[in-house]
């Protein structure tokens, strides 16, 4: 048992970054730099309405006022937001119908990802979306899915066909102006998946999207927003990767979830972005605001992150407990190396009354890597008989790393009960980590066996 | 010197106890039997008091009168007595001073005057012997 | 800089016009030890001004409105009348103490520290600028941040007087030291006190703070107390704070431990307007062990914030760490708990916990508990609790025949009962749990009593 935790770890935390190539591709990109002209270009290359455009103009105004946050325990070296390409495409034909049209040098890619794009190939019960640098290459299993009812496709098609649905909730849970990189995202989004749960309905399969960064300097913005009506239960699962570089590429992603009344969502995450070299030189700095609205009474979002990659994680994937006795779920757990810094954790909201709320974050730091959880719990004045449980352990392999742990709790109501505990020990050290490892264990399985696919 | 007649409970519109009845006299000792989650300690939890549980219907008489609507403090103080399953520990709250406010609350209730902290002590000594 | 304050005695002065203006009053009081840092203490209070909500470390505390308004600023030694033995006596007979005076900041004059074992110095931090000016100079401005923190860096630049306290080395002193800082005032008046604490190697003392407010005017009071505690050293420190509504007090207690030294510190908070305590243990040096422990029961609009931050600066050092608070009315309270483990402080174990009930539905708190650790091999965890009384446990209580308040009492006493226990002068121990009781019990007028003294005679009522 032990040895099998220490080769996993091992294997996890000194093992080389196995999907660092690049595939040599037609790009239509446009050039590098930001502006009012870009975000309309990049509007109208995908065909947007009119209401899209402004959304973007009025975030990309806010974010020209704002400023990069710098509270987090990171260190962020200064962005070039004008060297960056905000929209790069695979050159391809416009539609695809079937499987022979995608790209088969794009389609190679995802098979060398272990993404397989054709359906007979698919992995029974997961429909993928995959997204490569600025846009959706290829959605599975769509037709299936659209007997329920459901929709999954991408954000970008969405907009064009679903522009009601999407007027309604983008930007609802995070808005525009958020923060620095939701409104640098607000503005220049380009592609990401989109899922509609209609009422009642159970999704039968996993749900999955596959980003991939493969441009030189270009920045991936990805967009997802999932709506689950009433009475809705969905699964989703994000993965990512992108190839070695010796200059840093920037990723700032938002993920909106709508939960209506006694609706379901499950969220996945496998990051595992290029971290950069042993070095520290290049990486994927990955700044990404994901909120879940927990709207309807009885309703549920629960988030699992497995975070091994990118240079820079800065990410709290949080959840607003706004109907009553919504429940809130976070699940993480981060693993940094060499010279990787996260600052990850969540925020628990509660406002409506009887919510409850989860928080298990494990965070492991090996090298000269820094790792952080941060939290909020806020329990609102109005929030009666709110309960929170977190659970924040570190484990720190080697003498170089650092661990750390900057949990908040905000208490407004007095029939509130909130609990909050931490501990960093040293490998081995300690019988809490002997639990935790056997938690791990099948997430980090998880994690290679979806990379791995 | 109990009686319960036709007694309904629920907890959060669950009903649990659905029409109890039972008396019992003077020097009598019942033991209630049941299998789990059959109400036991549901009864003898609304007997004591506890606010968790609704009456919805009947009525229990100790001694004459009616207790259901009287404070768990008060109950104990007529003389019912629940044994807990489950002792709750209060740290910081000791043995004696606990025994010692709960028998001047009842004193008290009584119409008695309050015992000191030495006569209680001495009472303490004279009860260990006595056991 | 418009962080500052405003309206100064009357006028609209910010506080560094009114530093500038008073300097040459401030620096002929005192000596060179204290005037050699006030320049830097200014740059830096210019730079930081007093600290906003804006600042990380002040989130849950904005200090700005607390420290703008109309004051008048204690910069000479009051000239008392009467006698402050005629005004204060000691309630508690069985704790035989050393008792010193300080009136709004400053030594009082007729202080007489009897029965010091030999060497031990207890005296006026102005005086000891004075007269031994080399000594003051190896500690004075040592540990308290007076560049990187507002607050300290404006009690540094306004910085007269406060209490010493040196025990040289290899000295027990039996008795506790105890310190009654004393505000008594005619106008609104804001106090900049500075204390220094020294033990020498193998010394060992237990120093008692009691803060105590006299008449009724506001008062802004930003003491800063630098401790040194030595090798195989011990000093057991206690904050008694028993002030009134109109209170705000800003303290900062700094202090270095050297090898195998033991500190224990404990802030009780009964009563007061916004209090703000900021605690610093250095584990500077191995096998050191700091104990930082807390109490604060609140009710009508108080707010306390106890900020601590335990620095394992070297390795094989034990910290342990524990604040409770009771919150009543719309009382508010914050806490943060900064534990660092600084690289190759390795073999650290430190723990901490923060526990709170709240007890009315306007009463709120934050907590903030960190770890922040940069070695491996070490042991710390956390925990943070915000709750209620046990339904179970006052259910339990009240089939014994114990009504609702009376268990309500118990069990809040209960609660407090974990931090009480920590403290080690007995009497003393005894006195803070009656006085908790009573607090509870809504029997404590904060005029009533301070914890080792009575009031005697002042007719103020409690605000």
């Amino acid at each position: 048992m032990a040895t099998e935790q220490d080769k996993i770890l091992e294997e996890v935390t000194r093992g080389e970054y196995k999907y660092g190539f690049y595939t040599d591709i037609e790009m239509d990109s446009l050039p590098k730099g930001l502006n009012e002209d870009v975000i309309r270009e990049i509007s109208k290359r995908k065909g947007e309405p009119e209401f899209m455009l402004e959304f973007r103009l009025e975030a990309y105004r806010n974010w020209l006022k704002m400023k990069t946050p710098n509270w987090a325990h990171l260190n962020i070296p200064e962005i070039d937001f004008q060297n960056i390409i905000y929209y790069a495409a695979p050159k391809s034909k416009p539609k695809l119908n079937s499987m022979d049209e995608v790209d088969p040098e794009l389609k190679a890619t995802f098979d060398k990802l272990g993404i397989p794009l054709e359906e007979q190939k698919q992995l029974a019960g997961v429909a993928v979306d995959a997204v490569m640098d600025s846009v959706s290459v290829k959605t599975t299993f769509r037709e299936t899915l659209a007997e329920k009812g459901i929709i999954f496709c991408s954000i970008s098609e969405a907009i064009r066909e679903y522009p009601d649905l999407v007027k309604k909730h983008i930007g609802s849970v995070v808005p525009p102006n958020d923060n620095y990189f939701a409104a640098l995202n607000s503005a220049v989004f380009s592609d990401g998946s989109f899922v509609y749960i209609p009422r009642g309905v159970r999704c039968p399969v996993e749900l999955s999207t596959y980003f991939r960064i493969n441009a030189r300097d270009t920045g991936q913005f990805e967009r997802t927003l999932i709506i689950a009506e009433d009475d809705s239960y969905v699964s989703y699962l994000e993965g990512c990767t992108a190839p070695m570089r010796d200059e840093n590429q920037l990723h700032a992603a938002i993920v909106e979830i709508v939960a209506m009344e006694r609706a379901e969502v499950k969220y996945s995450t496998v990051q595992n972005w290029y971290p950069g070299d042993k070095d520290g030189k290049g990486g994927i700095y990955n700044f990404v605001t994901k909120r879940g609205l927990c709207k309807g009474d009885y309703s549920k979002i629960s988030w699992t992150q497995v975070e091994t990659g990118s240079a820079i994680t800065w990410k709290y994937p949080s959840c607003v407990l706004m109907g009553d006795h919504s429940t809130g779920e976070f699940y993480s757990v981060a693993l940094t190396n060499n010279h990787q810094q996260a600052d990850t954790g969540t925020k628990m909201i509660h406002l409506g009354k009887n919510t409850k709320s989860l928080v298990v974050s494990k965070g492991i730091s090996a090298g000269k890597s820094q790792n952080s959880y941060r939290g909020l719990v806020k329990v609102s004045k109005r929030a009666e008989n709110a309960r929170n449980f977190s659970q924040c352990d570190s484990l720190l392999l080697g003498d170089k790393c650092g661990a750390h742990t900057f949990p908040y709790l905000e208490i407004n109501n007095n029939t509130a009960k909130v609990e909050h505990e931490a501990t960093t020990s040293k490998i081995g050290e300690d019988q809490i980590f002997t639990a935790t490892s056997v938690e791990l264990i099948p997430k980090m399985r998880l994690a290679s066996s979806l990379t791995d696919m | 010197m109990l009686s319960i007649k036709n007694l309904h409970v629920k907890i959060d519109d669950k009903e649990i106890l659905r029409g109890i009845d039972l008396k019992v006299k003077p020097g009598e000792v019942h033991a209630i039997m049941g299998p789990n989650g059959s109400g036991k300690s549901t009864l003898a939890s609304v007997l004591a008091g506890n606010e968790m549980f609704e009456v919805s219907e009947g009525e229990v008489l100790f001694n004459g009168h009616d207790i259901l609507d009287m404070a768990p403090e008060d109950r104990a103080r007529e003389g019912l007595f629940l044994s807990f399953q489950y002792p709750v520990e209060i740290p910081g709250v000791s043995m004696v001073n606990f025994l010692r406010t709960s028998l001047n609350e009842i004193r008290k209730y009584r119409g008695q005057d309050p015992i000191s902290a030495s006569d209680f002590l001495k009472l303490m000594r004279e009860k260990k012997k006595a056991g | 800089m418009d962080n500052v304050i405003k309206n100064i005695i009357g006028r609209d002065v910010t506080l560094d016009g009114l530093f500038e203006e008073n300097r040459s009053l401030i620096e002929g009081n005192s000596s060179s030890v204290m005037n050699a840092l006030r320049s830097d203490a200014f740059e830096a209070f210019r730079r930081l001004g007093i600290p906003s909500n804006k600042v990380e470390d002040y989130k849950y505390t904005n200090l700005q409105p607390l420290f703008s308004g109309d004051y008048s600023l204690s910069l000479t030694p009051d000239t008392l009348v009467e006698n402050v033995e005629d005004i204060f006596s000691c309630d508690v007979d069985t704790l035989d103490s050393i008792t010193i005076f300080i009136v709004n900041g400053w030594y009082y004059a007729r202080n007489k520290p009897d029965g010091l074992p030999d060497g031990v110095r207890i005296g006026s931090l102005a005086q000891l600028a004075k007269e031994d000016p080399s000594f003051l100079e190896k500690y004075y401005g040592k540990n308290a941040p007076y560049l990187s923190d507002g607050i300290v860096a404006m009690n540094t630049m306004f910085a007269s007087d406060g209490f010493y306290i040196h025990i040289p080395r290899g000295v027990t002193v039996e008795k506790p030291i105890q310190i009654v800082n004393i505000l008594m005032s005619e106008e609104p008046l804001m106090t900049n006190q500075r204390n220094l604490i020294v033990l020498e190697e193998n010394s060992e003392a237990r120093v008692m703070v009691c803060d105590h407010t006299l008449t009724s005017d506001k008062f802004v009071i930003n003491n800063v107390t630098e401790g040194f505690v030595d090798r195989n050293a011990r000093l057991d420190f206690y904050n008694l704070q028993n002030q009134h509504n109109a209170t705000t007090q800003v303290a900062g207690f700094y202090i270095e431990q050297k090898e195998d030294s033991h500190v224990k510190t404990n802030n009780l908070t009964l009563h007061t307007g916004v209090g703000r305590n900021n605690i610093t243990l250095k584990l500077a040096g191995t096998h050191a062990e700091g104990h930082t422990y807390g109490l604060y029961l609140l009710d009508k609009n108080q707010h306390v914030d106890n900020f601590s931050f335990i620095d394992h600066a070297v390795p094989d050092c034990f910290s342990d760490e524990l604040f409770k608070g009771v919150l009543d009315d719309h009382a508010t309270g914050a806490f943060t708990g900064k534990i660092m483990v600084r690289p190759d402080a390795q073999k650290t174990n430190a723990y901490q916990s923060n526990n709170n009930l709240l007890l009315t539905k306007d009463a709120k708190i934050n907590t903030k508990p960190q770890l922040e650790i940069y070695a491996d091999d070490v042991k710390c965890s956390h925990g943070a609790t915000v709750g209620q009384l046990d339904e179970e446990a006052m259910f339990y209580l009240r089939t014994r025949g114990i009504n609702r308040e009376e268990a309500t009492i118990l069990l809040m006493y209960a609660f407090a009962y974990e931090v009480i226990e920590k403290i080690q002068v007995e009497p003393l121990r005894e006195q803070i749990r009656t006085l908790v009781e009573k607090r509870f019990r809504g029997e404590l007028d904060k005029c009533h009593s301070c914890v080792v003294c009575g009031q005697k005679g002042t007719g103020v009522s409690c605000m």
